[in-house]
C-alpha cells in the first residue's frame, strides 16, 4: 500500500516539480488525519439470533429446533451472550446455504446469526452443518459440519456452543463437559449419597452408585474417563477410590494406613494427589498410578493439610492448613518444598483450586458475617501469589468451588438456609469471574460436592 | 509406672492441643458462644451416674450407653479433651479395663460449618484425640480404631449453636 | 523555461496557502481537548441542547484571522444552534430556530441513535440501500474472510490516490477551488457526536468475558465516506496483524461490527463539509474503559 503511494507520489513530483508537490502530498495528508477517538462503549451481552436448523424431514425438522435450542442455552447461560427469542424471527427457515437477509436480523439488533441444516447420510447418520454469521458486517465468522447418529445430536450442539463461543470471544468454550457430583436424598442425619454425572446443562443425567455407602468428593480425571472420590466401602476403613465411567471397574487408590480424602488428579492424569489422615494429622502425598509409588510432601505431626490441587503445569501444588491454628493457603513446589503462605486477608480459607488458564486460585472463604448480611462463606479468587482478592459471592454456607475448562466460570455447592423452618436445601450454583452472572444448576435431587470437566475428547 | 507416663504423655498431648492458639476473631467469638452450648447437652449423654437398681446387663452395649456414655463434646474447631470430656473418658477407659475382650471405634463428627474436606481431616483428629486419651488411660491401643464422618452424620438438625455443639463429637461405638 | 518557472512560483505559492491553511487547524486538536469536552457532552440532551460551537470558537482563533473571507466562516457554525430547535422540551423559545428551517429535516439534529434505530426495524427490506460496490458472492470460511479483507485494501489506496490528485489540481489552479474552504474544520461538537453515536453502537461485550487483552487493545480503523454520510468503507489499519492475534482480532471485530451497526448507518457528521470527513481515521480506545 506505501509502496503504491510512493510510486504515485514520485510519479507525480516529475510531473510537478519535487518541492511543491512533496510538499502538497504532506499537507494533503494532514487534510486526510481527522483522528476520532472512541473512549466510549456498551458492556452488553452480545444479541445472537439461532435460527432452528433446516431439516428437510418432519423429524430433522423438530430435532433442528431441538439444537437451536440448546445452543441458545449455553450461549444465554454464559452470561455473555443475548439470545433473541426465536418468536420474534421472520421468514421460513432456511438452509445453512441460503444467505441470510441481513436487514430482517439487524431489525431484530441482532449483531450475530447462527443457521443450520440437518441431511440424513445414505448410512443413516445426521449431518449436523452450521454458520455463524456476523450481521453488522455481512459476513460468516466460522462455519463447520458434524456428521454422527443422530442420538449424538446435544454433544453437537455442545460443540457448535463452544466454536460460537470461541470465535467471538476469543477463549475456549466449555459446553462440551460433564459436571459430577453427589446427589442427596433422606434426611439430614441419615442422608442417602449417590455419585452422579450429568452433561454441563444437566441433560444425561445418571447415577453411578446405589446410595447404599457414604461417597463424597468425586473430580475428574483429565480425560473425563475416570472418577477419583472417597467411599465409605469398607467397614471403618474410608478410602480414596478410582473410578472408570466407562467400564464401571473401581478400585482403592493406593495403600495407606489411614483415611485417604481430598483427591485430585495431576494436570497430566498420571497421579493423584491428596490427603491421608491418621493420629491427629493430615498430610499430603501423591500416588503414582502407573508405579504405584506414593510420596509425603508435607510432614506435620499435628496439623491439618487437606484439598491440595495442582498448577495447570503441574508444578506447583496450592492446599489449605492449619499450621497457624487458621486455615490459610499455602503453595509449594510438587517436591513439598519452597511452601509459602499466599492467603492474607482476614479471615480463614479453604478448599482452593487452581484455575485451568493457571491465572487464579479460587477458593471458599469464612470471616464473621458483616452488620447487615448472614453470608458467612464465600467463594472468592486471588491470583497464585495472594494478591488481588475478589469475593465473588457469599452465603450461608458455600463452599467448594471448581473451574469451568476455560477458567471464566466456577461451580460451587450452597446450603441454602431458610430461617423460617429451618430446613435447609442443597443445591449447586454458578458464578463468572464478574460476580454478576450467578445461577442455580438444575439437579433432580439436591446437591452437593460438584466437579467440572475439562473439555470432552 | 506404665500408667503413669501414659497418663502424663496424654496430659502434654491436651496442653499442647490447647497450645494451638487461634488467632481470628472467629474462632474466639464461636468458642464463647458455644461454651453454655457444650456443657448443656452433656447430661443428655451421660446422665445416670447414679444407677437404677434393676439396669443393663453388665458389660453390655446397653451398660455403656446409659451409665458411662458414649460420647464428649468439642469446641469449634477445637480438638482437645474438655474437662466435662475428661470425665466422661475416664469411665469409658474404666470399663473398658474391665471388658477387655471389647474392641471400640472412635467416630469424629463435625458441625455443618465448615468444608467437607476440612471437616473429615478434623473429624479425624478429634477421633484420634479421644483415642489417644483412652490409649494414656491404660487401653490396648489395638483395641482403638478411629474413623472420622466430617459433616455427614449429624445427630442434631437444626442450625443453631445447640445443635451445632451436639454434633462436635466423639463417639464410642462398641464392636 | 520561463513557463515552468511561472509554474514553480504559483506552486510554491499554493504550497504556502495551503501550509498555512491546511496544516495549523489540525494542530490545535489535541486530544486532551476532547476529553473534557466529551465529558461533558456525554449526556445526550446536553449534547443537542448546548449551543457548542460557541463554546468550541475559542480553542481555534487562528482560523478567522487568515481566513480572507469571514463570511464563509460563520456559515459552517450556525448550522450547529438547530439541535435545539427539534428538542421542544428545552427552554429555547421556537424564536431563534424559525431563521433555519432548512437546516432542520437534515438528519443532523436528530440525537444519533435513537431515531436511525426506530426507522431500521420498519424497513428490513429496504436495506439494500448500501451504495457499497462490493457485497460479493464471497466467504466460504474464514480463509476466504481474511482474504476479502486483504482485497478490500485497495478502495482505501485509490482513494488517497485520488485525494492527492485533487490537491494537486487545486493547488494548480489555486484560490479559485470553492469547494476547498479550509475554515470547514469538524469542530469538537461535530466530533463529540459522532463519538457518541459510534459509542452506543460499539459493543465491547461484557466486562472481563473474553479475551482479557482485547480489552486493552486500541484498534485504529481507516473510515471512507461517502457523502450521503454513510461509510463506503472502513479498514483496519494494521489488518495483517488479525490473523496472528486472536485478541487483536476480536478487538478489531468489535470495532468494525460498531461502525456497520444500523445505528451507525449514517454518521452525524456535518454534510457540508465532506471535504473534512471524507476521509478520517477512528480510534478504538478501550483502555479507559476498562478497570
Amino acid at each position: 500500500m506505501m509502496r503504491a503511494w510512493n510510486q504515485g507520489a514520485t510519479a507525480l513530483c516529475l510531473l510537478l516539480g519535487l518541492a511543491v508537490t512533496c510538499l502538497g502530498s504532506a499537507t494533503s495528508l494532514a487534510r486526510e488525519d481527522l483522528r476520532i477517538d472512541i473512549t466510549q462503549g456498551r458492556f452488553d451481552p452480545i444479541p445472537i439470533a439461532v435460527r432452528p436448523f433446516y431439516g428437510t424431514q418432519p423429524d430433522t425438522e423438530t430435532l433442528g429446533t431441538h439444537v437451536a435450542d440448546v445452543i441458545s442455552a449455553n450461549l444465554h447461560r454464559s452470561g455473555l451472550f443475548d439470545p433473541i427469542d426465536p418468536a420474534a424471527f421472520i421468514g421460513p427457515v432456511t438452509g445453512v446455504q441460503v444467505r441470510p437477509r441481513f436487514g430482517n436480523w439487524a431489525a431484530l439488533k441482532a449483531e450475530a446469526l447462527v443457521k443450520g441444516s440437518i441431511t440424513p447420510e445414505p448410512d443413516g447418520r445426521l449431518k449436523f452443518e452450521y454458520r455463524l454469521w456476523d450481521v453488522a458486517r455481512r459476513a460468516d465468522l466460522v462455519a463447520s459440519s458434524f456428521t454422527t447418529p443422530e442420538r449424538n445430536w446435544r454433544r453437537v450442539a455442545h460443540l457448535i456452543s463452544d466454536q460460537i463461543y470461541e470465535r467471538v470471544t476469543g477463549e475456549t468454550g466449555y459446553f462440551d463437559t460433564r459436571i459430577v457430583y453427589i446427589a442427596e436424598t433422606g434426611p439430614r442425619d441419615r442422608r442417602v449419597k449417590r455419585l452422579a454425572v450429568m452433561d454441563q446443562d444437566g441433560a444425561n443425567h445418571r447415577y453411578l452408585t446405589d446410595g447404599k455407602h457414604l461417597v463424597l468428593t468425586p473430580r475428574f480425571s483429565p480425560t473425563a474417563q475416570e472418577l477419583v472420590y472417597l467411599g465409605y466401602y469398607q467397614r471403618n476403613r474410608p478410602r480414596v477410590y478410582l473410578f472408570n465411567i466407562v467400564t464401571g471397574q473401581q478400585a482403592v487408590l493406593g495403600d495407606f494406613p489411614g483415611m485417604t480424602l481430598a483427591p485430585r488428579f495431576a494436570p497430566d492424569g498420571t497421579s493423584v494427589i491428596m490427603s491421608m489422615a491418621k493420629d491427629g494429622a493430615t498430610n499430603i502425598y501423591t500416588l503414582d498410578l502407573a508405579t504405584r509409588v506414593q510420596r509425603r510432601l508435607t510432614g506435620s505431626v499435628s496439623d491439618i493439610n487437606v484439598s491440595p490441587t495442582y498448577s495447570p503445569d503441574g508444578e506447583q501444588v496450592v492446599f489449605v492448613s492449619d499450621r497457624t491454628g487458621t486455615k490459610q493457603l499455602y503453595v509449594m513446589r510438587d517436591d513439598g518444598s519452597n511452601m509459602v503462605r499466599i492467603s492474607r486477608e482476614k479471615g480463614q480459607y479453604d478448599t482452593p483450586v487452581w484455575s485451568p488458564r493457571g491465572d487464579l486460585i479460587a477458593f471458599t472463604k469464612t470471616r464473621p458475617p458483616v452488620p447487615g448480611s448472614t453470608d458467612r462463606y464465600y467463594i472468592g479468587v486471588m491470583r497464585p501469589d495472594g494478591r488481588g482478592e475478589r469475593l465473588l459471592v457469599g452465603g450461608y454456607l458455600v463452599e467448594g468451588p471448581t473451574w469451568s475448562p476455560n477458567g471464566r466460570v466456577l461451580l460451587y455447592a450452597e446450603e441454602q438456609l431458610e430461617r423460617a423452618t429451618g430446613t435447609i436445601r442443597r443445591v449447586l450454583r454458578s458464578v463468572d469471574l464478574t460476580g454478576q452472572n450467578h445461577r442455580v444448576v438444575p439437579t433432580p435431587l439436591e446437591a452437593s460436592d460438584p466437579a467440572w470437566s475439562g473439555l470432552l475428547q | 509406672m506404665g500408667i503413669r507416663s501414659l497418663l502424663f504423655v496424654a496430659a502434654s498431648l491436651v496442653l499442647a492441643a490447647c497450645a494451638q492458639d487461634p488467632d481470628t476473631t472467629e474462632t474466639s467469638g464461636a468458642g464463647t458462644t458455644t461454651a453454655p452450648a457444650v456443657t448443656a447437652p452433656a447430661p443428655a449423654a451421660t446422665a445416670p451416674v447414679a444407677p437404677v437398681a434393676a439396669g443393663p446387663v453388665p458389660g453390655s452395649e446397653e451398660e455403656f450407653l446409659v451409665e458411662v456414655g458414649d460420647r464428649v463434646f468439642f469446641d469449634y474447631e477445637r480438638s482437645d479433651i474438655s474437662e466435662e470430656a475428661r470425665l466422661t473418658l475416664d469411665r469409658q477407659a474404666l470399663w473398658l479395663n474391665r471388658y477387655t475382650d471389647i474392641t471400640v471405634v472412635i467416630e469424629g463428627h463435625c458441625d455443618e460449618r465448615g468444608t467437607r474436606e476440612y471437616n473429615l481431616a478434623l473429624g479425624e483428629r478429634r477421633a484420634n484425640a479421644v483415642r489417644q486419651y483412652l490409649i494414656a488411660s491404660g487401653i490396648d491401643a489395638a483395641r482403638i480404631e478411629t474413623i472420622s464422618y466430617g459433616k455427614e452424620r449429624p445427630v442434631a438438625l437444626g442450625s443453631d449453636e445447640a445443635s451445632w455443639a451436639l454434633n462436635r463429637r466423639g463417639v464410642t461405638v462398641i464392636n | 523555461m520561463r513557463g515552468s518557472l511561472l509554474v514553480s512560483v504559483t506552486m510554491h505559492a499554493a504550497l504556502v496557502a495551503l501550509a498555512w491553511f491546511g496544516l495549523p487547524y489540525l494542530q490545535p486538536e489535541p486530544p486532551e481537548l476532547d476529553e473534557v469536552i466529551f465529558v461533558q457532552l456525554s449526556d445526550l440532551a446536553e449534547v443537542t441542547n448546548l449551543p457548542p460551537e460557541p463554546g468550541e470558537a475559542p480553542p481555534e482563533p487562528p482560523r478567522p484571522e487568515p481566513e480572507p473571507s469571514p463570511p464563509p466562516a460563520p456559515e459552517p457554525e450556525p448550522p450547529a444552534p438547530p439541535p435545539p430547535a427539534p428538542e421542544p422540551p428545552a427552554s429555547p423559545a421556537p424564536a431563534p430556530p424559525a431563521p433555519e428551517p432548512p437546516p432542520e429535516p437534515r438528519v443532523r439534529p436528530e440525537p444519533p441513535p435513537a431515531p436511525t434505530a426506530e426507522p431500521a426495524p420498519e424497513r428490513p427490506q429496504p436495506v439494500p440501500p448500501r451504495p457499497r460496490p462490493r457485497p460479493k458472492p464471497r466467504r466460504l470460511d474464514l480463509e476466504s474472510v481474511l482474504t476479502d479483507l486483504k482485497r478490500e485494501k485497495d478502495p482505501p489506496r485509490a482513494e488517497k490516490r485520488q485525494s492527492l490528485a485533487d490537491v494537486i489540481d487545486r493547488t494548480t489552479r489555486l484560490g479559485s477551488d470553492p469547494d476547498f474552504d479550509p475554515t470547514k474544520t469538524v469542530t469538537q461538537s461535530e466530533i463529540s457526536r459522532v463519538r457518541q453515536q459510534i459509542a452506543a453502537c460499539w459493543n465491547i461485550g461484557v466486562a472481563g468475558a473474553g479475551v482479557e487483552e482485547a480489552e486493552t487493545l486500541a484498534v485504529e480503523v481507516r473510515i471512507v465516506m461517502n457523502p450521503d454520510r454513510t461509510v463506503r468503507d472502513a479498514t483496519v489499519v494494521n489488518e495483517s496483524r488479525m490473523t496472528g492475534d486472536t485478541a487483536f482480532r476480536i478487538a478489531a471485530e468489535r470495532a468494525l461490527r460498531a461502525i456497520r451497526h444500523p445505528d451507525c448507518r449514517v454518521l452525524v457528521l456535518p454534510d457540508d463539509k465532506y471535504e473534512v470527513w471524507k476521509t478520517f481515521t477512528f480510534n478504538f480506545d478501550p483502555r479507559k474503559l476498562v478497570q
